[in-house]
């Protein structure tokens, strides 16, 4: 008689257990199917905007009373200059050149698949001859492509104050890591319906509106995640060709963020 | 007695083949360098009074400088702003100093190699290395990177190096020395990387140790020579993982402790295309500097 009742208390534990189990898989996929791929802004030939970067400098590299903080503003101007194919598949053009006070003495050229913006090809151009002591660096444009059929977030660890890291539209791969080939580390990217707008305070973001009671209509957060540690957060909105703020921490402590400042259309 | 001590003979050759020869069979390296005459050796050039040459000093390079402007009808004082902000009064300790501009610097420009004669004005090669160090002096002030990683994994370091020195992707095209802040700890020793070697054992995954070869600072007869005087770091790491290409991924842990187990930073500022992009001495123009350098 003891034993049956073991039987049943054991019986029923694992139901419970089975039964919790059962809720939580389905309310993991109901989450799942909750969330739509993410739309890929709306661009056309012509349009342009521009982002400020901000780079938290830890003062770890110059000798002396250097304070850790974050630095001068770098802006950048982003333009779709054209359309182009790489094997067959229509990719958007887009420079990417500094503005004002930003010291880059290089601009950029990347090419964005349409379909999710998986980005196929990048160019670095040394500009020529803008000051007296220019040298040769390097050939004029530096090249690389990256393979179409593995389309991938951009994640690049180089160029900290460029603030180029693009999400994978249009696709629902979600915590599976995407393949490193050609980058340093794998990638996963998650997408939230409703962001929960915890970012580093102080940070300029004039089209976040994260003070507002409500977040505009359509903000979608993106987490991008390398494997070492590195988390990149962005929202984007249909409404707005680039994404309005975004932020990289390392190993929790932030690194850099940044946000848009304007966009248009040069005809 | 004696067969048995044979048998054991036998069986101790047995199992010190298998280990050598799975070892072998596993082991594994990479290198890679740039030309030696891509970086070049210098003196950190101290904000202490104590340990000579300052750049501030008489008859050094800025002394030198403020002359030259002197004979042209103008009043400059270099010498000066340098010693009110990067000399005693700032209570500096005594490894503070210029090492983060002669990185910078040494990377990207080519080393003075004979004096020159500006309206008169000698500027040895140790003057004008000290005016290149000063012209690099805010390259590292968190806005200009186009390459920082603080604290990298063994393989982030090593990708970077096999990347740039090596050559493999470089950013530029063509290979690039690395700088080194390579002191872990509350000090900061920057360094021009241009050279390094990796040992390692296994297969995907690989543990073994990391050479890297750098320019030194630490003596003053550096500032004056044509030469390049190096110093070697080694590095023992595990747990790194490669890609189908051999390319060593952003993982791995640093073995050891102290300040000199693991880099601090690996970093490199953009070029800078005129002489005064990153000066901070204010006393300082871009026309006398181009007569002096150029």
């Amino acid at each position: 008689m003891i034993n049956f009742f073991k039987l049943l208390r054991a019986v029923g534990t694992l139901l419970v257990v089975v039964g919790c189990l059962l809720v939580w898989a389905d309310s993991r996929w109901a989450s799942g199917q909750a969330v739509p791929p993410l739309e890929p802004p709306k661009w056309s030939v012509g349009d342009y905007w521009k982002v400020e970067c901000e780079v938290y400098d830890s003062g770890k590299i110059v000798k002396g009373p250097v304070n850790p903080g974050w630095r001068a503003k770098q802006t950048w101007l982003f333009q779709v200059e054209g359309m182009e194919n790489i094997q067959d598949q229509p990719y958007f053009v887009v420079s990417i050149k500094p503005q004002g006070d930003n010291k880059c003495p290089y601009w950029f050229r990347y090419w964005f698949r349409e379909t999710d913006r998986h980005i196929g090809r990048q160019e670095l151009h040394h500009q020529s001859a803008t000051g007296g002591k220019s040298r040769s660096i390097g050939p004029p444009v530096v090249r690389k492509d990256f393979p179409p059929d593995a389309p991938s977030p951009f994640f690049a660890d180089n160029f900290p104050s460029l603030p180029l890291t693009t999400p994978l539209f249009n696709t629902d791969q979600s915590l599976t890591p995407f393949s490193p080939r050609k980058g340093i580390s794998a990638i996963y990217q998650e997408v939230d319906g409703t962001p929960a707008l915890n970012f580093m305070s102080g940070a300029e973001a004039p089209l976040l509106k994260k003070d507002a009671p409500a977040a505009p209509p359509g903000n979608r957060l993106v987490k991008i995640i390398a494997t070492a540690n590195k988390v990149e957060q962005q929202v984007w909105n249909p409404g707005h060709p680039w994404c309005v703020y975004g932020e990289r921490a390392h190993q929790g402590k932030p690194s850099r963020r940044y946000w848009l400042v304007e966009s248009g259309r040069v005809d | 007695m004696r067969t048995s001590w044979i048998r054991w003979a036998w069986i101790v050759c047995l199992l010190a083949a298998l280990v050598c020869g799975s070892s072998a069979a596993y082991a594994g390296g990479d290198s890679g360098q740039v030309s030696k005459k891509m970086v070049w050796s210098c003196w950190y050039w101290p904000w202490v009074d104590w340990s000579d040459p300052n750049l501030y000093d008489y008859d050094e390079a800025l002394d030198r400088y403020d002359y030259l402007t002197w004979i042209y009808g103008y009043w400059t004082y270099a010498r000066d702003w340098e010693y009110e902000n990067h000399g005693p009064p700032q209570n500096p300790e005594g490894w503070w100093g210029h090492c983060h501009a002669w990185c910078g610097a040494a990377i990207w420009e080519p080393q003075p190699t004979k004096s020159r004669f500006v309206s008169g004005v000698e500027f040895r090669i140790r003057d004008r290395k000290g005016l290149l160090v000063e012209s690099y002096n805010t390259c590292a002030d968190g806005s200009s990177y186009e390459i920082y990683e603080e604290l990298p994994s063994p393989g982030l370091f090593w990708r970077y190096l096999r990347d740039e020195i090596k050559g493999v992707d470089p950013i530029h095209g063509s290979k690039r020395a690395l700088i080194g802040e390579l002191y872990y700890g509350e000090e900061i020793w920057n360094y021009p990387i241009y050279k390094y070697k990796v040992k390692y054992t296994g297969k995907q995954v690989v543990s073994g140790t990391i050479t890297v070869y750098v320019g030194d600072d630490g003596d003053p007869y550096y500032a004056d020579s044509k030469k390049l005087f190096s110093k070697i770091f080694v590095y023992q790491f595990q747990d790194v993982y490669l890609d189908s290409s051999k390319n060593p991924l952003d993982s791995g842990v640093w073995l050891g402790s102290g300040p000199y187990h693991r880099p601090d930073s690996i970093w490199r500022p953009y070029y800078a295309d005129y002489y005064t992009t990153y000066v901070e001495n204010p006393e300082l123009d871009e026309d006398f500097l181009f007569a002096i350098l150029y």
